[in-house]
């Protein structure tokens, strides 16, 4: 749910990272952290576990500054793909602006990519939000897997799996090489801002 | 599940942009945002093509904005962190208290003998006390008061225990009758009578308990004077009159504890640095007989008045409690029919009660108006002798500006600084002052505590400025050449248009004190006058006004 | 469904929260919806620790109304935590916004419960929740 403070004059959206386990998510907004302009992003939130496994949620911020006397500041969340999380994944989601799927593109992961975007239309659904009309956009991640011979998905597969229905833009990438993870952001960014700037207007 | 669903549903909608803000308001937004939505998406899609990308992709030219950040970001990280090397400056708690917990909460229920009886009450009243700590309701504020009605039957009279339980007593009764009541310092006061009572019955009162009792006793009733400007009285009688304005108050308060320090005798941590001042008079301080006389006579008046009030304070609290059980007794009697009767007469009785109680209650009113006058004499007769000397033209009316003054220490040398003009006065590290020096000016946010907001310490006067304009106000050095050693203490000094920092070795007091007599002088260099303060010292006072209008021309 | 934040509001915001809370021993206020946006940002804590305070605590009193709810109940009255220096003192405001309250050891939880409850009842006729 966007936050128009008409004192400070910014906006704030939320976008979240959704995905099955694993799939990179957090990859994502780790290299996001690391490579950006430290004046742009602030802190990054990672709840300390024991394992490389996502708990709670991680959260990044994201100031693009002022824009035609408008500030833009962006959160940046992430879920827990474990199915044990399904409460969790359901609270980061509240008030969500725009969606990150990050698929896993290894094969023995196809059915979890399935299942984890149901997972996500009913959450989605119990905000009454529709996945046919939030900003979303596709990441089928690692990619870089391939060149060491281990069996992953084609892009077809996953389109034809994931995006045949939503058809929203979709990116291939490397997480783990920083390769997709920025022409991801840009886009999501762009087009959940665009949709809330939209209904401003209306 | 599905009940959630439909609350969630019902939380999303809710926002309904039509109800949660006014058409104008959006109407501005749009103009002002220059809506062209098209353009204002491209434009911000143009920063996010140019700032998503790794660090060393990104554009060397940053616009004039982030540089601007950036800078501020810069300037605030250097100073958060020189803060934080820099010692902070704590609120120093009165030297008695050194010794107990910070909290009530904190302490650790103790071991108790059974066979005494104190340790028990007093257990009980710890107990109801972290209670209250923890949910502020009537039903523990209830417990507390039978808790303390309990210990109290238990200890033996004695005047250090009256004096807390007549503070706790007003306390409780402050918060039953008003929530508002309820504050940081009432909570404050509340939670140090406690542990001071604590001592007390536990036999370990010394010099410090004393002391410290005599700093509850002031801090009380600057909090009660305070109060009482805000709470309208209780009674119709007092409507004439009986209301202390403002600046009566202050001066009320100011004479209550200049009376109290001369009573208990408190020695300045400071001693004077010796009337050998430039003034060209005479200085000996001679009293004649006759006035000696006199003057001994009105602290006799005063002083048996004062100990009056408080008597007056006892008997009240007193009879409010016994009209509270008389309370409680005719409760019981009206569930009976066949002791209705009696049920009245008791509440006609609690009715008298209450009405004298109210009369007691303007009658202290009254009391510390005649004490405060008494007090104004009695210090005028003292200071007579010396004013005779200073010379003719000196005169009782001290100009409004002069009436406190903030002495600091110079070269050995005892100064006043008229406290209309300053802005935050305390002392700073070594460090922070080289800092200062080398800088040239000083601002309020290098001596702003870490986690203090930047009104600490300020001066009323100086908080209808906003934040940002305090913090970026800046305090040029002035007087450099005079105050050229190294020094201790700073003062933020300003007229309202023009702002400078002083330097001082030291200061005597940690509050500003009142002038009891001033003369004006002429001929010398930034000096006003000569005062005599009410503790005692003799001063020569600055001429804040011209020493800025020179410094900052 | 998004919310708009005017200049009034926020002025009035920040008034209750000084009075109420400032005024009596809070070092630190902030006001989030449930998402983790932060609304209203009143004390001396740097803003890039005050981002991560407002997602964190959104999150932390979803999942702890989640628990409440396995466990029977609607939400919990009191969500505090106790620190060695610092506690921590979360109330919930209507159905979306939360009140986070930072004091030191010195100041009674007792004062900053009823005072929570007085900005509460003040900050949701201000924001008609």
């Amino acid at each position: 749910m966007a936050l128009i403070d008409l004192a400070r004059r910014e906006l704030q959206v939320k976008i979240v990272y959704y995905g099955p386990a694993r799939s990179g998510k957090t990859t994502n907004v780790v290299y996001l952290y690391k490579t950006m302009n430290k004046q742009v992003t602030g802190k990054m939130v990672t709840i300390d576990t024991k394992g490389d496994r996502t708990l709670f949620f991680d959260f990044l911020p994201v100031n693009v500054g002022k824009i035609k006397g408008l500030g833009i500041r962006i959160q940046l969340y992430t879920v827990p793909g474990q199915v044990m999380y399904a409460a969790t994944r359901r609270l980061v989601l509240r008030g969500v602006d725009g969606v990150v799927f990050v698929a896993d593109s290894l094969r023995v992961q196809r059915q979890r990519n399935i299942e984890s975007l149901k997972d996500l239309t009913e959450n989605l659904n119990s905000y009454a939000i529709d996945i046919r009309t939030i900003p979303l956009v596709f990441q089928y991640n690692k990619r870089d897997l391939a060149k060491a011979g281990v069996p992953i998905l084609s892009v077809d597969e996953m389109e034809e799996d994931l995006n045949s229905m939503l058809k929203v833009p979709a990116f291939e990438a490397s997480a783990v090489l920083g390769k997709g993870v920025f022409e991801t952001l840009r886009e999501i960014t762009k087009r959940t801002i665009r949709v809330v700037a939209n209904k401003l207007v209306k | 599940m599905a009940k959630d669903d439909m609350k969630d549903k019902q939380h999303d909608n809710y926002f309904d942009l039509g109800a949660a803000v006014s058409k104008p308001d959006i109407a501005k937004l749009k103009e002002d945002l220059d809506l062209d939505i098209e353009n204002l998406t491209k434009a911000i899609d143009e920063r996010i093509d140019l700032l998503f990308r790794p660090a060393d992709e990104v554009e060397s030219t940053l616009s004039v904005e982030q540089k601007e950040k950036e800078q501020e970001k810069t300037q605030e990280k250097l100073e958060t962190s020189s803060e934080v090397l820099n010692s902070v400056e704590a609120v120093k708690a009165p030297e008695a208290f050194k010794d107990l917990p910070e909290s009530l909460a904190d302490q650790e229920v103790r071991k108790v003998e059974p066979s005494n009886e104190v340790s028990l009450s007093l257990e009980q009243v710890h107990i109801a006390y972290l209670a209250l700590d923890w949910e502020f309701s009537g039903e523990n504020l209830r417990k507390l008061r039978e808790a303390l009605d309990h210990l109290r039957d238990c200890l033996k009279p004695a005047e250090e225990v009256e004096d807390i339980y007549n503070i706790l007593d007003t306390l409780l009764d402050l918060f039953a009758q008003d929530e508002n009541n309820v504050s940081y310092t009432s909570m404050a006061i509340l939670r140090d009578s406690l542990n001071l009572l604590s001592k007390i019955a536990q036999r370990k009162a010394g010099a410090d308990e004393r002391l410290a009792l005599t700093q509850l006793k002031r801090r009380f009733d600057r909090y009660r004077s305070q109060l009482s400007l805000k709470v309208p009285s209780v009674s119709r009688d007092v409507d004439e009159g009986g209301e202390l304005s403002g600046g009566e108050s202050e001066k009320l308060e100011g004479e209550l504890e200049a009376a109290e320090e001369a009573e208990s005798g408190i020695v300045h941590k400071v001693e004077a640095a010796g009337r050998e001042e430039k003034v060209e008079e005479a200085t000996e301080y001679i009293r004649t007989d006759r006035s000696s006389e006199t003057h001994a006579e009105l602290e006799e008046i005063f002083s048996r008045l004062n100990h009056l009030a408080s008597l007056i304070t006892q008997v009240r609290s007193s009879l409010e409690r016994e009209n509270r059980v008389l309370n409680k007794i005719r409760k019981v009697f009206e569930q009976r029919s066949k002791l209705k009767s009696v049920a009245d007469y008791l509440l006609r009785i609690e009715n008298n009660y209450a009405k004298y109680a109210d009369q007691l209650k303007n009658l202290e009113k009254d009391l510390l108006v005649t004490l405060s006058e008494l007090q104004k004499m009695v210090k005028l007769k003292k200071m007579e002798p010396v004013s005779e000397k200073i010379g003719t033209e000196e005169s009782i009316v001290i100009p409004e500006d002069m009436q406190r003054i903030l002495v600091v220490q110079v070269d050995g040398k005892l100064v006043g600084i008229p406290f209309a003009f300053v802005v935050r006065f305390c002392t700073v590290s070594r460090k922070k002052l080289v800092r200062i020096v080398k800088r040239g000016y000083g601002t309020l946010k290098d001596v702003k505590p870490f986690f203090r907001s930047i009104y600490y310490g300020v001066s009323d006067r100086w908080h209808r400025f906003s934040a940002r304009e305090l913090k970026n106000l800046k305090f040029p050095l002035l007087l450099r050449d005079e105050f050229s050693k190294t020094k201790d203490a700073v003062v933020f000094i300003s007229d309202g248009h023009r702002y400078g920092l002083l330097l001082a070795d030291a200061l005597p007091e940690e509050e500003p004190e009142t002038v009891m007599a001033f003369r004006a002088v002429e001929d010398r260099e930034h000096v006003l006058g000569v005062a005599d303060t009410f503790t005692g010292k003799r001063v020569e006072v600055l001429d804040i006004e011209s020493i800025l209008m020179e410094e900052c021309s | 469904m998004d919310m708009i934040l005017t200049v009034e509001k926020q002025r009035q915001l920040e008034d209750v929260i000084r009075t109420e809370l400032l005024a009596n021993g809070a070092e630190h206020v902030i006001l989030v919806d449930s998402s983790g946006s932060l609304i209203v940002d009143c004390g001396n804590y740097p803003l890039e620790d005050i981002l991560p305070l407002a997602a964190l605590s959104a999150a932390n009193f979803g999942a702890t109304a989640e628990i409440a709810k396995l466990v029977g109940e609607e939400d919990f009255t009191l969500l505090f935590h106790k620190g060695e220096k610092k506690n921590l003192h979360f109330s919930k405001i209507g159905e979306e916004y939360i009140l986070i309250v930072v004091f030191d050891k010195s100041v009674s939880l007792g004062l900053i419960r009823l005072k929570s409850t007085k900005a509460a009842e003040k900050i949701m006729e201000i924001l008609g929740a």
